[in-house]
């Protein structure tokens, strides 16, 4: 008789109870797998969210000195213009997609007499890459003849196109903004973004830098956007952008109030924290969960030696050695938990197969992300199981091994 | 090797923490069988007879005194090396046969080969030539509660023999049998004794220890004088 038929025959003997256990075993590696992989997700979904407002971005804003600085003194306010960007772009080779921004003033936009207000933004044509502003099929973004031409067109996010034109098509149409035509070239594709500093791109109004200056008046950009060509050296990067500012405007390039800093690379770095904790968290209850099951499985290993102990007297009397009576039972345990997470990980394939099948259209959804069952969670669970299928055999095992022969057959 | 020496116990005892007292189940057994004996141990019911068995049959150690089977010491062995012994050189019979209820009587009779290491169709062919000639080809497929006293004990038998062990040692084996069926058992022993076994056989009935060559006598946990 080997191990396995001899299981078996146990199966067929104790069924109810190892089907509790097996299950105990499937809802703990179900557990573990689909919270392993739904932490994945959603990390990866806050990740995908972050990068929607711009991958590596980095935008510099004027500020008032706090120190004096060759003579002047403090409480000056610096503020920069589209030139600076201009400067950058011919200086600063490690930045790439430098964009002057001006925003984000509330402004009326009319058509067909539907009218709202929206946060209108003046940009240059890096924008759209900068922030992964694509345009909806048909339509385009602001480009470089528009900025020289300071032509009146408008770019709208998807939101604001909804709102005023509904299911009907926007591109071409003229809306009127500040009372003024403006022809639409194009719509924002709907992105997943997170955060902001004015609004979300989904609910703006972006039209040319330069029209905006001189429709608006303004002679000070709200910020400079760019990202570093190489993430790596980004800070020397930032820090070439700063002195290069700081000598033209003549203030102090180590002054922090002047350099209203805003980097999306340190979100990201925080996003990865709090995405890894969350993935530890979803970890340990699982394992949790599953650490229970196998408590489950040493009991009923447990009950099966103590069922058995006249059968592992008569095989010790035959002349079965402690050591292969461990085995045994240490191989059983370990049969079961496998089964058990076997079972698991295909039911736990299927329930994330499921969770794909939702629609992710609603803006809660997209954040639990496409979970999958991928190769790091499969292994983690697998040696999770591992562990706890040798620790749930290995005591029951023992007490086996340790069965007094004589004692055991004493008794009828 | 001298013959003489072939089962030596010398000043064997055995005791049994019970809480507060200790039962003495031997109190000095000095014991010598030779090779190729059919011995009887005969005593009444609690004397020590399934104890000297047990230890014989390396189930058991003395609490003190020494055994030597075949010139080895026994005493320093550990757990692992005694079931080896037992499984290569002893056969066991019981009164109440010990079969595992849920195997079928080849496969209970292959069970020592399974320690053995032997492979399945090996344990198999072995398992049938052994129940063939214990008589019970026709019974092969059977579970131990599908067979009659008489048979069970003869699959017992058949698994006692299968290592080809060279030592016999069976503890009332004729107890729960009707007559007939403990004398067919019995003429199985003589048969087996005479194809060159040490057979040892516990008994409290003197007719059947009558029928072995050598009685030892064995009363309250002491040999008897012969
Ligand atoms: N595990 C044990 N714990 C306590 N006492 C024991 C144990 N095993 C045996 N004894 C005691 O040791 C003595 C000898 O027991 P043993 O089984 O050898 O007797 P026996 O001659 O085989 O008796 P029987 O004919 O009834 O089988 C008895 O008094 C018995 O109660
Ligand atoms: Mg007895």
């Amino acid at each position: 008789m080997s191990s396995v038929s001899h299981l078996i025959r146990q199966l067929k003997q104790d069924r109810i109870r190892i089907a509790l256990t097996l299950f105990g075993i499937v809802w703990g590696t179900v557990s573990i797998t689909v919270l392993s992989a739904l932490g994945e997700s959603v990390h990866r979904a806050l990740l995908k969210g972050q990068k929607g407002q711009g991958d590596g971005l980095v935008r510099v804003a004027g500020g008032v000195t706090s120190r004096p600085y060759a003579g002047y003194p403090r409480g000056r306010w610096i503020g920069f213009i589209r030139r600076d960007g201009q400067l950058i772009r011919d200086k600063v080779p490690e930045a790439e997609l430098v964009c002057a921004e001006f925003g984000a003033p509330f402004r009326e936009v009319a058509w067909r007499g539907r009218v709202i207000n929206v946060q209108m933004l003046g940009v240059e044509p890096a924008y759209r890459d900068l922030r992964s502003c694509f345009p909806q099929e048909g339509g385009r973004f602001i480009n470089d003849l528009d900025m020289r031409q300071r032509r009146r067109v408008a770019f709208l996010g998807n939101d604001i196109k909804e709102k005023l034109f509904g299911e009907a098509s926007a591109v071409g149409q003229t809306v009127r903004i500040m009372n003024l035509p403006f022809t639409v070239i194009g719509v924002l594709r709907p992105k997943l973004q997170l955060s902001s500093y004015f609004t979300l791109d989904k609910s703006a109004v972006f039209i040319p830098a330069s029209t905006f200056e001189s429709l608006i008046g303004w002679r000070h950009v709200s910020g400079i956007l760019y990202r570093p060509k190489d993430p790596a050296t980004g800070q020397k990067t930032n820090a070439t952008v700063r002195t290069l500012l700081a000598a033209r405007h003549g203030c102090d390039p180590n002054d922090s109030r002047v350099w209203n800093v805003y980097n999306t690379q340190e979100l990201v770095d925080i996003l990865n924290d709090v995405g890894f904790g969350m993935r530890v968290f979803m970890f340990l209850i699982g394992a949790l969960t599953l650490i229970v099951a196998g408590v489950g499985v040493a009991n009923i290993m447990f009950v099966l030696v103590q069922d058995s102990t006249r059968q592992i007297g008569i095989k010790m009397a035959v002349g079965a050695k402690p050591r292969q009576i461990l085995r045994q039972y240490l191989l059983e345990g370990f049969a079961l938990v496998l089964l058990g997470g076997v079972i698991g990980l295909l039911v736990s394939w299927a329930v994330l197969w499921l969770i794909r099948q939702i629609p992710m259209d609603q803006e809660g959804l997209a954040y639990l992300g496409r979970p999958e069952l991928s190769p790091v969670t499969a292994l983690t669970v697998s040696s999770v199981l591992a562990l706890i299928a040798l620790a749930a055999g290995f005591f029951p095992a023992r007490r086996a091994a340790s069965v007094d022969p004589v004692e055991a057959l004493r008794y009828e | 090797m001298d013959d003489n020496q072939f089962m030596v116990l010398r000043d064997v005892t055995k005791v049994y923490p019970m809480g507060d007292t200790d039962v003495q189940a031997l109190r000095g057994v000095n014991l010598q069988i030779r090779a190729g004996e059919f011995v009887a141990i005969l005593g009444p019911s609690g004397s020590g007879k399934s104890t000297i068995m047990h230890i014989l049959g390396c189930l058991d150690t003395p609490t003190s005194g020494t055994y030597h089977l075949d010139g080895v010491g026994i005493q320093g062995l550990d757990p692992n090396e005694l079931a080896e012994i037992r499984n290569s050189r002893i056969g066991f019979v019981f009164q109440s046969f010990h079969l595992l209820p849920r195997a079928t009587a080849c496969e209970n009779v292959e069970l020592p080969l399974v320690f053995a290491g032997v492979n399945a169709a090996d344990r198999r062919t072995m398992a049938e030539r052994v129940l063939e000639q214990v008589g019970l080809g026709h019974r092969m497929r059977h579970l131990p509660n599908e067979l009659s006293g008489g048979e069970r004990q003869r699959v017992a038998i058949a698994r006692s023999l299968v290592n080809g062990p060279s030592i016999l040692l069976a503890d009332e084996p004729t107890g729960n049998l009707d007559s007939r069926s403990g004398a067919e058992i019995l003429a199985l022993f003589e048969q087996l004794h005479a194809e060159g076994r040490t057979v040892i056989l516990v008994t409290h009935d003197e007719s059947i220890a009558q029928r072995t060559q050598r009685v030892i006598s064995i009363f309250d946990g002491k040999i008897q004088p012969d």
